[in-house]
């Protein structure tokens, strides 16, 4: 009676096979490597970002910069037509940083024909670029600076 | 059993750990706007100043005080950090405190003028959010009206 009564406890196990554990370890943890991998992902673009806006404020100063320049000076060396640097300019922490401006001369059309000095403008473009890991970045900025 | 409550554990912990990511990037995101508008309002005056002046606040050579003049040298606006209650101030014609510019801590206003060229440099205005997170921001501005 009593070793009936036990063959039957024994025939009459339940649980997971290894294989649904394996699985299920498996798919837990490709759950939480995703979440993980997105979690550094967010974290790296803060920092990412933070940079670019440390290189939006350098190329912001620079543009103010030659904008003051324009009204005072416009025949500075700043200001002559071309390429200007890059010149090193670190940024929050990032030596990679490179600042370089171009300053081209726009003819106005409304003063044509007949006009004698085709350089009524300056179109200023200001770039900032850094790498981010292996990622190149840059911020880049333009304005008319009259000539006064 | 384990292995549950690893697993468990760890979605727990990534759970508190974007909680506390999302909370720290909105403070930040508010100490950034707060910034912002500093900049604008500073930028507005100096723009219709014909001279800055930059000083250190008394007893702190890490944080400024700057004063924008007319051209007919009279104060026209000040914009200066207060040591009592961390916040940027602002003044007006009459050199009266009009209280803070915006409603975030700042730990450094750091400014500098070049009288030559007529810029003032914020060379670093350095806010913390209200979960303390620091958000460093810089800009120049030109005086034109010289």
């Amino acid at each position: 009676m009593r070793l009936a009564a036990n063959r039957r406890l024994l025939s009459d196990q339940g649980g997971f096979t290894l294989i649904e554990v394996i699985t299920a370890t498996v798919i837990a943890v490709i759950a939480v490597m995703g979440l993980a991998f997105t979690f550094s992902a967010g974290r790296g673009m803060v920092n990412r970002y933070a940079t670019a806006r440390a290189g939006l404020a350098a190329a912001e100063q620079r543009m103010e910069r030659l904008s003051i320049l324009g009204l005072k000076n416009p025949t500075d060396v700043e200001l002559s037509p071309g390429l200007h640097g890059p010149f090193p300019r670190p940024l929050n922490g990032n030596a990679s940083a490179l600042e370089e401006w171009t300053v081209t001369p726009v003819d106005d059309p409304v003063d044509n024909p007949g006009d004698s000095n085709p350089d009524d403008y300056k179109l200023v473009t200001v770039d900032v670029h850094w790498l981010s890991g292996s990622v190149q970045d840059h911020v880049q900025l333009s304005r008319i600076i009259l000539q006064h | 059993m384990v292995l549950a409550g690893v697993v468990t554990l760890g979605l727990v912990t990534f759970y508190l750990n974007s909680q506390i990511m999302w909370t720290d990037a909105s403070t930040q995101v508010l100490a950034q706007r707060d910034a912002t508008a500093l900049f604008e309002l500073m930028r507005h005056d100096a723009q219709e100043a014909a001279k800055a002046e930059v000083v250190p606040v008394s007893g702190d050579s890490l944080n400024h005080l700057v004063i924008f003049y007319d051209r007919k040298n009279i104060e026209t606006h000040r914009f200066f950090f207060e040591p009592a209650d961390s916040f940027v101030h602002y003044g007006d014609s009459t050199s009266t405190d009009q209280g803070p510019v915006v409603p975030t801590k700042v730990e450094r206003f750091h400014l500098s003028a070049d009288p030559a060229l007529g810029m003032v440099s914020i060379d670093t205005l350095r806010m913390r959010s209200t979960s303390g997170q620091r958000v460093t921001l810089s800009t120049a501005i030109g005086l034109y009206n010289q």
